[in-house]
């Protein structure tokens, strides 16, 4: 061939092929600089998360520092300045304990959203734009293939669920007097971390799945909120035409509120049912997506 | 001929009650070689084998000394081969350049040498500004140019290109067949090119596999296989052509006129000596004799008609 400019010429690879560690980094660091590049979805989807965590931050901090002092003294500490203090800070304690509750029950919609948005395409645009023959043309497995879009939709949930939760824990911490926080209801932190982790892990392998099944991501967009926003009406009109609450357990985010109120050690849902019922819901759901999820990836790898 | 780059033993792969390979048994040497089949011959199946993305239900292969069907070494072949789909495909979302080096990361090469290699292969098959735009916005051939770039980005021994001319203007193809012909001749790569344009497969291959219905009908070098059986030679003739004509007749060589002065006459080329002879007893001469060769073509329709009528 006769180069018809100075670059068509074909050059050699001067350095060398590597065995690839965690190829599934590689895809999941590839799909997010391709979500980064649009930000209107990303200004959307995180800011009201993000300024909530604020917002709540503040109410937090401000629980802390504004309102030392003004507590009923507790029982059998008597009535001086110490059983008063104590007391105070007990009651912030809690206070605080409900509001970091109350937005973990804010943030499973924000998770829905982003996981929906974010995640609905991956698989079946993948699929529409022959990606997958190129992927599975290369060491890339089927498990680093899901690995990867797994991370990618999970970073999204996390950005909007863990990180403001972990935001407003710390503010809690460091606000508490010699981090009374930290060390009194630790097992709040802890339940707010593993709740946010696993709405982020169920709604994103619900959002694979269903990506999955797809032909474009509109459909799988649709797919997405009608099954989990349709199995909550589902569960709230059996719930009231059967005036039994128990019902709600046929909706997958009134699952979730379920077990944010056993994880967080709260009852502000007023569900009563076992809360390992929905555990095994929930679970069952995610198993069922990466099923799915498993199921198309082996036909794609066989149609490359 | 060089040591085999993929040798294959009874290749079975059946898709229920079909099978797409029968037995499959060959050698293909290095160099490019065309892989050539009608639909359904199975050439995709064997690309998916030799890939590693289905195992065979019997048989073995080697591909550049590893096994396909084991796991292990199947990722590690997929480091050693370039594979340009016969179908559009792109990373949704990414440009040229990102697609290329995505692909190439994940292939194992470093940041540094992936960005590097997705210009210079960008490069090599002349996408030059265009590489940063959307390629959703690409016309056919920028998607096919992008495809062989990211088949060549790692820099691997073995291509497997499907049907790289596929929706090319002639331009484009030709600029396509350029490129493979370089990377098949000049730049050593072992190719194995599959296209149904059997001129393409001609002008870019020293060798061709010929597939049908999951067996292997012919296999060797396009020189060899476009040389007539029959050994046929064309001559153009002056003086009295009707002389020289009686006298072919008389001694027995199988002629016919194809046009004022010009027959096709079924003799060797070496013996061309015998055919001056019998012109210039008979009052002509000849002006001009070559050598008559099938085209591939010809021979690939043959074979296949050959094929059909031993399986009836």
């Amino acid at each position: 061939m006769t180069a018809t400019t100075h670059t068509e010429i074909y050059r050699r690879l001067k350095g060398e092929l590597a065995p690839v560690r965690f190829p599934a980094l590689h895809l999941w660091r590839a799909r997010m600089q391709v979500a980064f590049k649009r930000k209107l979805p990303l200004f959307l989807l995180f800011v009201p998360p993000w300024i909530s965590g604020i917002v709540f931050s503040f109410v937090v901090y401000s629980k802390f520092t504004l309102e030392q002092g003004m507590g009923s003294p507790i029982p059998g500490m008597g009535g001086g300045p110490a059983g008063s203090m104590a007391g105070a800070l007990a009651g912030q304690l809690i206070q605080v304990h409900d509001q970091i509750v109350i937005f973990t029950y804010v943030s499973r919609v924000f998770a829905l959203l982003a996981i929906a948005w974010f995640g609905a395409g991956l698989v079946c645009e993948d699929q529409r734009a022959g990606a997958h023959l190129l992927y599975f043309s290369r060491p890339l497995s089927r498990l680093d293939y899901f690995f990867g879009h797994f991370l990618t939709i999970a970073s999204f949930g996390a950005m909007v669920t863990v990180g403001p939760v972990l935001l407003i824990g710390l503010v809690a911490v460091f606000s508490s007097p010699d981090y009374a926080f930290l060390f009194e209801k630790w097992d709040v932190l802890l339940g707010a971390l593993a709740y946010s982790s696993l709405n982020v892990f169920v709604l994103s392998m619900i959002a694979l799945g269903i990506s999955s099944l797809a032909s474009r991501k509109s459909y799988a967009l649709a797919g997405v909120f009608a099954f989990i926003l349709g199995s909550d009406s589902l569960g709230a009109m059996l719930a009231g035409t059967q005036g039994d609450r128990d019902w709600s357990m046929v909706g997958v985010l009134m699952n979730l509120r379920r077990l944010a109120d056993w994880m967080m050690d709260a009852n502000q849902s007023r569900f009563e049912w076992n809360p390992w019922y929905s555990l095994a819901i929930v679970l069952g759901l995610a198993a069922v997506g990466g099923w799915l999820v498993a199921r198309r990836l082996r036909r794609l790898e066989v149609v490359a | 001929m060089s040591d085999p780059v993929i040798s294959i033993r009874g290749l079975v792969k059946c898709y229920r009650s079909v099978r797409a390979l029968d037995g499959l048994s060959l050698e293909f040497p290095g160099g490019p070689v065309g892989l050539l089949g009608p639909n359904g011959a199975g050439k995709t199946t064997l690309i998916k084998l030799l890939l590693g993305l289905i195992e065979p239900d019997e048989g073995s292969a080697r591909i550049l000394g590893l096994d396909p069907s084991s796991r292990a070494d199947a990722l590690q072949l997929r480091q050693r081969v370039g594979y340009m789909p016969e179908s559009d495909c792109l990373l949704p979302g990414m440009n040229a350049v990102e697609m290329v080096t995505t692909l190439g990361r994940i292939t194992g090469l470093t940041p540094a040498d992936a960005m590097t290699r997705a210009h210079e292969s960008l490069d090599y098959v002349g996408l030059d500004d265009q590489r940063y735009r959307p390629m959703s916005e690409y016309s056919t051939g920028m998607k096919q140019r992008v495809k062989l770039a990211q088949a060549i980005a790692h820099d691997p021994p073995l291509l497997l290109l499907d049907e790289p001319t596929n929706g090319l203007d002639p331009k484009g193809r030709r600029h396509m067949l350029d490129l493979v012909h370089d990377l098949g001749h000049a730049q050593g790569k072992h190719v194995i090119l599959c296209s149904h344009q059997l001129p393409d497969v001609e002008r870019t291959c020293d060798h061709v596999v010929v597939l049908n219905r999951g067996r292997v009908i012919e296999s060797g070098s396009i020189a060899e296989l476009t040389r007539s059986d029959e050994h046929v030679v064309r001559v153009r003739v002056g003086g009295d052509e009707a002389a020289f004509e009686r006298a072919l007749a008389a001694a027995g060589m199988g002629v016919t006129r194809t046009g004022p002065g010009a027959f096709r006459i079924a003799a060797r080329l070496e013996d061309a000596d015998g055919l001056f002879e019998l012109a210039r007893a008979s009052g002509a001469w000849i002006e001009g004799v070559e050598d008559l060769r099938s085209s591939l073509e010809d021979v690939f329709l043959r074979l296949l008609r050959e094929s059909q009528g031993a399986t009836r």
